[in-house]
């Protein structure tokens, strides 16, 4: 278990929480985290340990779909969030190319308090303006989003995807999913989207 | 004497201790992601008091990082007490550059009015609301008033916007007009003019809403549709100051302040002070303006 000392806790996570901001405000609009020299265990990016570090701490859960390598006891140590079985759990950690099942038994909030229902953060391989082969075109709309916005995406699962809009279709219940990635020059990326984004897509 | 230690010690980065800014952003969030619903926090301690812009506080310092330029207003002015109040202490807590000029600031904190200036897409507009429950007028318990969020049932503030036609001849409510944000909930707009509500809708801008003493954080993202509750017959107007000039420059078509000088004499002024002193340079920034229906 690696217990990370290059994070800042002050200003590192407030940059990040920054670019989450903007990136659930902006849906579709991939922004790049103030990279960090991190170690996390195999079953976990960068970006997704960021958005962890940004966000938890003891006063949350969190689950981690797939904990091989330590994973679970990493997010643990670095953020003090306390792990908790997937329908409990305040962040689900998981990748896109996931079974759909996953999101069966998450948290959606109540219509009194849709505000407590859990936030997806959803590894996948690559996302970029440009076209990338072998993904999906994935069109944006909705709040926050000017027109429409499109951004390709490699290693999402459509049938995820599929599942998702179904646990969103009853606004104001619904998952807000962050998706994490390392760029070409590893950067780490995230991309927001929120329950109310209207999303389209098509294999490319 | 007794030496006080207590306040002797650093605090810390704009003056919020780590964990609960995480809380507050968490609440953040979950607010840009359920546009207009109002999401509980913690509203901790401040060394202001509750209902004195707290919210608007805890979610400027929970936002603010050492790149930001920050502006806040108090009913349009940098210069009064409670804007020049804040900014010191906000600046004295995080070392922040801090502006006038609207156009330069990343981070305004606001209350009483949107800027005259059109915000662009890296600016984040925090606004103080006093009472972020819009129904409360109609309905007194928490309870009832979430049930009616949840539900969609906002027939009790169609009816009081109805009265106060009847009553007054125009959809007035004071300040805080009813919006209804993305097709879904009925909110505050907070103690804004009517005049800056339509602002409000596919701005290029971030609006938080924070309400210290009610803990509440509601938001409207940018492109955002927010429709201020009007009727197909009667419809939602801005103030109209026709005829009505500047005194310092001149201009019209600003949200105007009516003062009275030494000899009793009426005058209107530009509310907005930077939007003020722009135009007095003859510098006019861009404006959006609403144009109310014949």
């Amino acid at each position: 278990m690696v217990r990370e000392t290059a994070y800042d806790d002050v200003f590192d996570a407030q940059q990040h929480f920054r670019s989450l901001l903007d990136s659930f405000a902006r849906p579709g609009r991939l922004n790049r985290l103030a990279p960090v020299r991190l170690d996390p265990p195999p079953g976990l990016n960068h970006a997704s340990v960021l958005v962890g570090m940004a966000l938890m701490d003891a006063d949350v859960t969190f689950h981690a779909i797939h904990d091989q390598h330590g994973e679970s006891s990493y997010l643990t140590a670095n953020s003090h969030a306390a792990s908790a079985p997937l329908e409990k759990a305040a962040f689900i950690f998981g990748r896109g190319d996931d079974a759909p099942e996953i999101l069966e038994s998450a948290d959606c909030g109540s219509l009194t308090y849709p505000d407590t229902s859990a936030t997806l953060v959803l590894q996948v391989e690559a996302a970029s303006e440009q076209p990338l082969n072998g993904g999906l075109r994935l069109r944006f709309g909705g709040p926050g989003v000017d027109g429409a916005a499109v951004l390709f995406i490699r290693g999402l699962s459509p049938d995820l995807l599929l599942a998702l809009l179904a646990r969103n279709a009853e606004f104001p219940m619904g998952i807000d999913t962050i998706l994490t990635l390392q760029d070409t020059d590893s950067t780490p990326c995230v991309v927001g989207v929120p329950r109310t984004a209207r999303l389209n897509w098509e294999r490319v | 004497m007794i030496a006080n230690t207590k306040f002797q010690s650093s605090y810390n980065y704009a003056f919020i201790d780590e964990s609960t800014k995480k809380e507050v952003r968490r609440r953040a969030l979950k607010a840009v992601c359920i546009p207009g619903y109002q999401v509980p926090y913690s509203s901790p301690e401040m060394p202001i008091s509750r209902g004195w812009g707290t919210g608007g506080l805890h979610l400027t310092l929970s936002l603010i990082g050492k790149s930001d330029t920050f502006k806040i207003i108090d009913q349009g002015s940098d210069a009064s007490v409670n804007a020049c109040n804040l900014r010191e202490f906000v600046k004295m807590m995080t070392g922040c550059r801090v502006t006038f000029d609207t156009a330069e600031a990343t981070l305004i904190q606001t209350r009483h009015r949107v800027p005259e200036e059109i915000m662009t897409e890296r600016q984040i507009l925090v606004l103080q609301v006093p009472q972020p429950e819009v129904l409360r007028g109609v309905e007194r318990y928490e309870v009832r008033t979430r049930q009616m969020h949840a539900e969609a049932d906002y027939s009790k503030i169609w009816v009081s916007l109805y009265e106060a036609y009847v009553r007054f001849g125009t959809l007035m409510r004071g300040s805080g007009y009813p919006i209804r944000v993305n097709d879904r909930y009925v909110a505050t707009p907070s103690p804004i003019p009517r005049w800056d509500v339509p602002n409000l809708s596919m701005a290029n801008c971030l609006y938080l809403f924070g309400a210290g003493r009610e803990k509440r954080i509601h938001a409207i993202p940018p492109y955002t549709k927010v429709e201020p509750l009007e009727f197909e017959d009667v419809k939602f107007r801005v103030e109209e100051f026709a005829g009505i000039r500047c005194s310092v420059s001149g201009e019209d078509r600003a949200f105007m302040d009516e003062i009275f000088d030494d000899q009793e004499r009426r005058k209107h002024v530009i509310n907005d002070s930077n939007f003020l002193d722009k135009v007095k340079t003859g510098q006019r920034p861009p404006q959006r303006l609403f144009n109310n229906p014949d």
